[in-house]
């Protein structure tokens, strides 16, 4: 049991997302919970393993988790059960240890967890930081820790969890502290950094988050388990957020991700952002996500965001099928896609593509689809190349993954997240997944590779390289890029025909031939390499997209 | 008038790739349509008098640039000469 008078020794951790594609960057939510605390006089330590493929045990034993009074995990579907492991460890370790959970999984799930795993004490709903400064000051009473707003309680009985009343939302999260925290990371944190084609060069990036939630009912979507209450910053702390960190890095910041689930809510509060960068520093650039329609509906701001910096939107499209659309609940029409890629295009700003290519029910007219969608749209040319390979992730208190559900009459698992490569309804589809996994294990990393390589040769500016290499570097990068899409038109005119050259040949019988003289995949890769051999550890290989 | 390009190109996934063309000497990615006008200068003679407004400043760029030449008298010949597969790329 913990003394009342010594404050709590507290750590929080974000646990290992395994293999999963989830983005892996420092945990802003866990920053700003520990940044609140911290203001109101309770220190902690941050552990950030979101992105380690070690053991969990080990981990927690190499960075003896078990040294704490508390100890609160941040969980998603992907890292539920290394928080378990973890937990469990602490608990036989350490029994009295006040172990909490939280994040978007605990709170969809909150009964079963406080009913089912009993290494957790207390499951934190929704928002954090609040909650979290009332257990830490209520740490060594354990009665009152039963009644906390916002928690589930596990009875060490083992009765019924009790599920205190929600707690209201933050309403002025310009009250906040700036996310000020330090994390711990088993693989160490590559500084993350933009590189700006328009002015040719590589920026520190600072990962900002202006709001919290969204106005909208994706049906997909894993940020509104948390609830759909959205809320946002003014601009002035946004900019003055900036300067607080450049100061407190010592690091001259000048782009910004921003990484609010929708930053485009309100075109007026965006372009006030913007102009308020704008005037602290004309060098910085920033990008944020959003979806479709509020991109049309906005399209008069379009311009003076990007003479602000507006460098790229991250552009929540998802599928060009009608039916996949509406079952994901976008509300929004293929045609509306097209227009806000085009018109994005006519603009000249560059686009990062959230895109579900598979779902469940996927028929070969979806794929198609989106397929087309991409290619006359000016996807060919993209990258990287993942958003041909997304199938969708069933998140806990999803409404899609409760249609799953009802539809194949099945209660998936509330600790793992469905193998969607298994759920697919027709055989035909499941077979196209099998075959495109084979092309992305056997041939993209190399793909990108040899993409990175040309892609920074030519970037380089202190390199002189004769015209007409850079001539064939620029066609065989082109044709790099259209490779994976290549190869997904030739499987879906198999399927189409009920396989016959994979029956036959195998799926490296649909590997297109492709570049300026027709060759093989393989024979391309052998030039690129060729004309670029040595340059692979001289460049990092995630800017060939331009992002990182 | 007869029309070929002595720059390698890319002609695939429906569209014509030229490098060093763009802007700062970039890939320049033509447009479908432009695509399209592409391929039929590159096979077959163009009357000019027949282009569209729009179809002429292309090819207008496209001469500026370099990425197309007007087959003059003595390249014709050589070309009309010359056995099967020795044509310019690609």
């Amino acid at each position: 049991m913990i003394a009342a008078a010594v404050p709590p020794r507290i750590a929080f951790v974000n646990p290992s997302v395994g293999f999963s594609d989830r983005r892996k960057s420092k945990p802003i939510g866990l920053a700003y919970i520990m940044a609140y605390l911290r203001e109101h006089g309770f220190d902690s330590c941050g552990f950030d393993f979101g992105d380690s493929e070690d053991d969990a045990l080990a981990l927690a034993e190499h960075y003896q988790l078990d040294r704490f009074d508390v100890v609160g995990f941040s969980v998603y579907n992907e890292s539920f059960l290394n928080a378990v492991r973890m937990a469990s460890w602490i608990r036989r370790r350490r029994p009295d240890t006040l172990i909490i959970v939280g994040g978007p999984h605990a709170t969809a799930v909150h009964e079963h967890i406080a009913r089912h795993h009993d290494c957790f004490d207390i499951v934190v709903r929704r928002e954090g930081e609040e909650t979290m400064l009332e257990i830490a000051r209520h740490a060594s009473d354990r009665a009152a820790l039963a009644s906390i707003a916002g928690t589930t309680v596990r009875q060490a009985s083992g009765g019924a969890p009790i599920v205190n009343p929600d707690r209201e939302f933050l309403k002025e999260l310009d009250e906040l502290p700036f996310p000020d925290a330090e994390f711990v990371s088993h693989s160490g944190y590559p500084p993350s950094t933009y590189f700006d084609e328009v002015q040719g060069r590589l920026k520190p990036a600072l990962t900002i988050c202006s709001s919290r939630s969204c106005p909208y009912n994706c049906s997909f979507c894993g940020v509104l388990t948390i609830g759909r209450k959205y809320r946002s910053r003014a601009s002035e702390r946004v900019a003055e957020e900036l300067q607080y960190f450049r100061a407190r890095h010592d690091v001259h910041y000048e782009h910004i991700y921003f990484s609010d689930a929708n930053f485009f809510v309100s075109p007026k509060r965006a372009l006030a952002i913007a102009r308020a960068l704008h005037d602290a520093d004309p060098s910085v650039t920033f990008s944020f996500g959003t979806r479709v329609n509020q991109i049309l509906r906005a399209r008069g701001v379009l311009p003076e965001l990007k003479a602000c910096g507006l460098r790229f939107i991250e552009l929540g499209v998802e599928s060009a099928s009608p039916a996949v659309l509406e079952r994901l609940a976008k509300g929004v029409a293929p045609s509306v896609n097209v227009a806000a890629v085009r018109l994005l295009h006519q603009l000249g700003m560059e686009i990062a593509l959230d895109f579900i290519m598979l779902d469940p029910a996927s028929t070969l007219d979806d794929v198609e689809a989106n397929i087309g969608f991409l290619r006359d749209t000016g996807f060919y040319d993209y990258l990287p190349h993942d958003h041909l390979y997304t199938t969708l992730v069933l998140y806990e208190g999803t409404p899609i993954r409760r249609f799953y559900e009802e539809r194949f009459r099945v209660t998936f698992n509330p600790d793992e997240l469905p193998a969607a490569q298994t759920l697919f309804e027709r055989p035909e589809v499941q077979r196209l997944c099998d075959e495109l996994r084979w092309f992305r294990r056997t041939w993209q990393g190399r793909i990108d590779e040899v993409l990175a390589r040309l892609e920074f040769a030519m970037l380089d500016r202190d390199r002189a390289i004769a015209a007409a290499d850079r001539a064939r570097m620029q066609l065989d990068s082109i044709a790099l890029r259209h490779a994976p899409n290549l190869f997904f038109e030739n499987l879906i005119a198999d399927a189409r025909a009920g396989y016959p050259r994979v029956s036959t040949g195998g799926a490296p019988a649909l590997l297109p031939v492709l570049g300026y003289d027709r060759v093989t995949l393989a024979a391309l890769l052998e030039r690129a390499e060729r004309a670029e051999p040595a340059a692979g550890d001289r460049y990092p290989t995630h800017v060939a997209s331009g992002r990182s | 008038m007869e029309l070929r390009t002595s720059i390698l190109y890319l002609d695939e996934a429906e569209h014509i790739y030229l490098p060093l063309i763009g802007p700062s000497q970039t890939c320049l990615r033509l447009n479908r349509p432009a695509s399209r006008l592409w391929r039929q200068w590159m096979s077959a003679p163009v009357d000019l008098d027949a282009l569209a407004a729009a179809e002429r400043r292309l090819l207008d760029e496209l001469l500026d640039k370099g990425a197309l030449h007007v087959l003059t008298g003595p390249e014709h010949e050589r070309e009309t000469m010359a056995p099967a597969g020795e044509h310019a790329s690609p």
